[in-house]
C-alpha cells in the first residue's frame, strides 16, 4: 500500500475537525428553540453598585425593548449564542471584581446562579 | 538464547533516563504551569481547578503522543519496544485522565450534565466529540480489536493518525473558546505555537518508514511503565499543588 505524506494526514484531520464542528453547529442551532434553560436566581439587590445600562444595554443603544429574553431567547440573530452571551457577561464582571480583590458573585460553578 | 534481562544484567542504568523523566514530567506539567501565570485565573474550588488541570494534562499528553508516536527516536537511546510501549502507556493514561477530568467535574457540579447535551455551547460539544473519538482511538488500538477491524496494519495507522489529529483539533477548540484559564492573548498564542510546532515536527517525520536511525542501547521494555506512570503521578501532584495555591485567599492571610 502506498504511504501517504504525513502533511496529508494532518490536513485530513483538520478538515475532519471543521466538518464535525460545522455539523455540530448545524444540529445545535436547529434544536436551540426547544432547548431547556435552567432558571437563574438573580438578585437586583446584590447588583446595586453596577450601572443599570451595563446589563439593560437596550435602554441606551436602542437595540430592542422588553426583557432580556425578548431578544436573547427568541431573536434568530442572537438566540444561538444565548447561553454563552449570558455566561460571558456574568462571569466576565465577577472575575474582574475578584481579580481586583473585591467580593464577587459566582464565576464558574453552575449552582451559584442556577 | 539469553533473555534481554540476562543480556543486560550488571550493566549501568540506561543513559538519558533522568533527562527523559524530567522532559516527560516537565512537558506534562508545562500547560498547567503556564495557565497559572499572570494574569492568574482566580480559583473556583480545589477540585474544580484540579479537574480542569487534568484536562490540560490530557492536552499535554496528546501533544507528547504525536512526538513519541511509537517509532524509535535518538533520544532516549532505547530500543524500539520502549517507544511502542511508551506510546501505548501514555495513550492509556490520557484516557484515564480524561475520565477523571469529566468525572471529577460532574461530581463537583452535577449541573454540568447540561453541557454534555448536543444543544450545549459549541466548545462543549467539541469536548464531547473529542472524548468520543478518543475512546474510539483507545478501543480500536487494543490488539485483538485492531486485528479484527483492520487486516492491514498500515490502514489502521492511517485511520489512527487522522482521528488523532481530529481529536487534537477539537481539544484545542474546546479549551481556547472556553477561555477561563487561557485568559490572555499570550497564553492562547503560546498554546497555538506549541501545537503548530508539534504538528510541523510530526508532518516532517516519516512515521510509516521502517528505517531505524537510533541504535538500541538496551532492551528497556519495562522502562516505559516506570517513566509514564511515574511522570503522571508527578504531574498529578504538581497540578494539585497549583490548584491548591490558586484557591488560597491571600488577602485573608495578609489581614
Amino acid at each position: 500500500m502506498k504511504r501517504p505524506a504525513l502533511w496529508l494526514i494532518v490536513l485530513a484531520g483538520l478538515a475532519l475537525v471543521v466538518l464535525l464542528l460545522w455539523l455540530a453547529e448545524a444540529y445545535r442551532s436547529s434544536h436551540v428553540k426547544e432547548q431547556f434553560f435552567l432558571s437563574v436566581s438573580f438578585e437586583h439587590s446584590n447588583h446595586t453598585k453596577t450601572p443599570c445600562a451595563q446589563c439593560h444595554h437596550n435602554f441606551t443603544d436602542q437595540t430592542g425593548g422588553g426583557t432580556c429574553y425578548n431578544c436573547h431567547k427568541y431573536s434568530p440573530d442572537v438566540m444561538g449564542d444565548m447561553e454563552k452571551t449570558f455566561h460571558d457577561f456574568c462571569f466576565g464582571c465577577h472575575v474582574t471584581k475578584r481579580l481586583e480583590g473585591e467580593d464577587s458573585g459566582p464565576m464558574r460553578e453552575c449552582s451559584g446562579c442556577h | 538464547m539469553k533473555s534481554p534481562a540476562e543480556l543486560h544484567a550488571g550493566r549501568k542504568p540506561a543513559p538519558h533516563a533522568l533527562k527523559f523523566a524530567l522532559l516527560l514530567a516537565g512537558c506534562m506539567l508545562a500547560p498547567v504551569f503556564v495557565v497559572s501565570l499572570y494574569p492568574s485565573p482566580p480559583g473556583i474550588s480545589l477540585f474544580w481547578d484540579w479537574a480542569n488541570a487534568m484536562g490540560y494534562l490530557v492536552v499535554a499528553n496528546c501533544l507528547f503522543l504525536f512526538v513519541y508516536k511509537g517509532r524509535v527516536r535518538t533520544f532516549p537511546a532505547y530500543s524500539g519496544r520502549f517507544f511502542a510501549n511508551l506510546h501505548r502507556d501514555l495513550g492509556y493514561i490520557t484516557v484515564v485522565l480524561l475520565a477523571a477530568h469529566i468525572g471529577l467535574l460532574l461530581a463537583v457540579e452535577p449541573l454540568l450534565l447540561e453541557h454534555l447535551k448536543p444543544t450545549a455551547p459549541l466548545h462543549m460539544v467539541s469536548g464531547s466529540l473529542a472524548t468520543i473519538l478518543m475512546l474510539v482511538l483507545f478501543l480500536s488500538s487494543i490488539p485483538p480489536v485492531r486485528r479484527r477491524l483492520w487486516r492491514d496494519y498500515h490502514v489502521f495507522r492511517h485511520v489512527h493518525a487522522i482521528v488523532a489529529v481530529t481529536v487534537l483539533g477539537l481539544l484545542l477548540y474546546h479549551i481556547l473558546v472556553s477561555g477561563f484559564y487561557l485568559n490572555s492573548q499570550w497564553k492562547r498564542g503560546l498554546l497555538i505555537v506549541a501545537t503548530a510546532a508539534v504538528m510541523a515536527h510530526y508532518a516532517r517525520g516519516k512515521v510509516f518508514s521502517a528505517t531505524i536511525k537510533a541504535a538500541p542501547v538496551r532492551e528497556s521494555r519495562k522502562y516505559s511503565h516506570k517513566f509514564s506512570y511515574g511522570c503522571v503521578v508527578v504531574a498529578l501532584l504538581g497540578s494539585f499543588s497549583l490548584a491548591f495555591l490558586s484557591n488560597i485567599e491571600w488577602r485573608n492571610l495578609s489581614d
